[in-house]
């Protein structure tokens, strides 16, 4: 069963060597068991298939472009849904949220504002969201928080020149 | 040495494992003798992107084993380096005997 459904994950992110991965995974996680017993092989089971998944689905959103595309939507809808809540407040935060997106596009765009866009975005996120109004902080966070990952994600591994 | 022909840190690293092994690793073998030689936690993803790599670039051939219960009812895939492979390897340690030639180590501290 497990190693049925670890062959289909596999097959759906892309892997080609899925069949044996599974089976590599499965047949390791048996030795691993008599080590460090049950929760111990399937906590390591989990952390293998996990790294092997998301380097393949990375992988795949690199080569489709949706590692620019897709965190950019996201911070696209993080704003949209920011500005919608400013325009109903007292619009504490506005000004700073301008900055903000501002100095997000110019770390986008100019790999060497980099730091500078990212102390702006810190400090954006500090005055526009935590001391400003804020009665949507989950959807929010959330958008904000994926769409940041992808990002760093995409800087660590060097890509350049994303817009 | 052709660019596609010269090999990356990693593939240097996987085909030796993969020599060390008796020329008849699988995936897991090659991943658990990286761990032991040099401490690095690779996942078996990588261990098997690189391997298929390799095959691509004539170094490696792998032979299609049964499937089994121990495996979860999956096939396995072994690998051994091709003659390619041994040249890589040879040229690619003589260059590093090469570049190595003269310098002592370990090297001192502000030498570069």
């Amino acid at each position: 069963m497990i190693p049925r459904l670890t062959y289909a994950l596999l097959v759906a992110a892309g892997h080609r060597e899925a069949e044996f991965i599974a089976g590599d995974l499965w047949e390791e996680s048996l030795l691993v068991r008599r080590e460090r017993g049950r929760w111990g092989a399937i906590r390591w089971y989990a952390w293998q298939l996990a790294r092997s998944l998301s380097r393949c689905i990375a992988r795949r959103l690199c080569a489709l472009g949706l590692i620019v595309a897709v965190p950019l939507l996201l911070l696209d809808r993080a704003w949209a849904e920011l500005y919608e809540q400013l325009c109903l407040s007292p619009a504490a935060g506005l000004l700073p949220m301008n900055v903000l997106s501002l100095c997000a596009g110019v770390m986008l765009v100019r790999p060497v504002y980099r730091m500078v866009g990212a102390g702006a975005l810190l400090g954006g996120v500090w005055a526009g969201f935590l001391v400003g109004p804020a009665s949507f902080p989950l959807v929010f966070a959330g958008l904000l928080a994926v769409a940041s990952g992808m990002l760093a994600g995409q800087l660590a591994v060097g890509r350049k020149g994303i817009l | 040495m052709p660019k596609g022909e010269s090999l990356g840190e990693f593939e240097h690293l996987v085909l030796l494992a993969v020599v060390r092994l008796g020329n008849d690793g699988y995936g897991m073998q090659v991943r658990r003798e990286l761990n032991a030689c040099t401490g690095r936690d690779v996942s078996i993803g990588a261990v098997y992107a690189t391997l298929e790599r390799l095959e691509a670039k004539g170094l490696l051939e792998s032979r299609l084993g049964e499937a089994t219960p121990e495996r979860g009812g999956r096939a396995k895939r072994s690998f051994q380096v091709t003659g390619q492979g041994i040249h890589a390897l040879n040229r690619t340690r003589q260059d590093l005997t090469n570049m190595l030639r003269g310098l002592r180590f370990p090297l001192p501290e502000g030498s570069a």
